[in-house]
């Protein structure tokens, strides 16, 4: 009987501390996110999200997001947006904000999971790696260059201007 | 009439040309039909007890899979709730639930191939090509119900001896532990053995002949001839993509238009076929039970 309750309670126990590591949110707690006000002396940075190779190769799309609702028609998922940028934010710290504010869907991969030890940007907007075509996914320019590092891992400075775009070719075609 | 009567040439096309829309196709009706079909099938070959402890696996591993999927999978418009700044879509839950469905569907319906299929039907089919795979594949089909069967020997014979005798969760989960290590040396061994004994009997060798009775007969030609139909029928509309479904980002509708609704009918005929029999033969069994 010792030994019964010795094993019951150890797996309550167990399952008591899973819970304590999940972390339960609602649709709208989620998406309200306190993005801080532009004062004259705040540092900023501005930041948009693009699709525009997609309509090139409309027809290589996936055909259940040939929809407007996917794939703006003029390209533009998230037009150009100025920011206040916070001491040490990353370019991804500044688009999960902006997705987050303007609730746009995003899922992305954490840096603890992949080998690069940078998160990767798996989809936005619906719009996910391989949707048009075997080598279409997600790439983010800084001013108007693409950065060797992982979004997660480039500090951003003052004025900065960000690009998040799709790219149907390994970013040649940006 | 039945399956098992059939010759085993038939008997095999009529499984693959059921598990082939099974496996592949991403329809819930054809899935749906798929698994109630071969439940019904199953519950014929077996026991009510069996198919009550069956059942309850099953949706086990219905409830397993189906949760699995939105833990991994946060593509889908409807959003219930972000775990871990993760979202948790319905659509991820109802593409966990037809996964699930399609698994259990398939392994169902090959448990119902392993009882129709047996051993030396099997060595008959792929023994002279392959001899090799036909004895993998013999074994690996009778492997759990062997399993199963050297465990529940194991079990009481430790049992008697007094071993492992304990009331206690911790006691028995210990037991159980040490049986199936031993159970697992035992089934290597035994794979070993069987191998090495079809060997010493000549066993895939050029000159050996073995003995089948099994002939091609008018009704095993109709059979096929039918299977054969009925499959053409259900796989011209997924090439045609009337059957076309999807889950992410949105569910799409299930797909009316005539060339769907004539690939489900064809299909659920397809399936339906080895019920009937068993259940023509029950009725004949009662039939002939009054007579007497």
């Amino acid at each position: 009987m010792k030994k019964n309750i010795i094993a019951v309670f150890s797996v309550v126990l167990v399952v008591i501390l899973l819970c304590f590591g999940l972390d339960i949110k609602s649709v709208d707690e989620y998406y309200l996110t306190h993005i801080d006000d532009i004062k004259p002396d705040s540092e900023t940075v501005f930041l948009t999200i693009t699709c525009h190779t997609v309509l090139d190769n409309y027809n290589q799309l996936d055909k259940r997001l040939q929809n407007e609702k996917y794939v703006p028609k003029d390209g533009v998922i998230l037009k150009n947006t100025e920011y206040v940028l916070r001491k040490g934010d990353t370019a991804f710290d500044i688009l999960n904000r902006a997705v987050r504010h303007n609730k746009i869907q995003m899922e992305y991969q954490g840096a603890d999971k992949n080998s690069y030890n940078s998160v990767y940007i798996e989809g936005i907007n619906y719009l996910y790696e391989y949707s048009c075509g075997p080598l279409s996914g997600w790439i983010f320019k800084v001013n108007g260059e693409i950065p060797n590092v992982g979004c997660s891992d480039y500090t951003l400075k003052n004025k900065d201007k960000i690009e998040f775009a799709y790219s149907c070719n390994l970013g040649k075609d940006l | 009439m039945t399956l098992n009567s059939l010759h085993p040439v038939s008997a095999l096309i009529y499984f693959i040309a059921v598990l082939i829309p099974a496996m592949f196709c991403v329809n819930p009706l054809i899935q749906a039909t798929a698994l109630i079909t071969a439940f019904c099938f199953l519950c014929t070959q077996q026991r009510l007890k069996q198919n009550l402890s069956d059942l309850v696996f099953y949706i086990f591993l219905f409830i397993l899979i189906a949760v699995t999927n939105p833990i991994f999978s946060h593509n889908g418009e409807t959003v219930l709730f972000f775990l871990n700044d993760n979202a948790i879509t319905l659509e991820a839950i109802i593409c966990g639930a037809s996964i699930s469905c399609a698994i259990i569907c398939v392994i169902i319906w090959c448990k119902c191939l392993g009882g129709v299929l047996s051993s030396d039907k099997i060595v008959y089919l792929f023994g002279r090509a392959t001899p090799k795979t036909a004895l993998i594949i013999s074994m690996a089909l009778r492997f759990i119900p062997l399993f199963k069967e050297q465990l529940k020997r194991v079990k009481t014979v430790q049992k008697t001896m007094g071993l492992y005798n304990g009331s206690s969760i911790p006691d028995k989960l210990m037991s159980t532990l040490k049986i199936m290590s031993s159970m697992v040396t035992w089934s290597l061994e035994n794979s070993v053995e069987l191998s090495s004994s079809m060997k010493a009997r000549g066993y895939g060798q050029k000159n050996r002949t073995s003995f089948s009775l099994y002939k091609f007969t008018v009704s095993d030609t109709v059979f096929t001839l039918i299977t054969a139909v009925l499959f053409i029928l259900t796989v011209i509309s997924v090439a045609n993509g009337s059957l076309l479904f999807f889950y992410y980002p949105y569910i799409s509708k299930i797909s009316l238009s005539a060339s769907a609704v004539i690939s489900y009918t064809a299909y659920f005929m397809l399936c339906i076929i080895p019920f009937i029999f068993e259940l023509k033969e029950a009725v004949k069994w009662k039939f002939y039970l009054c007579r007497i």
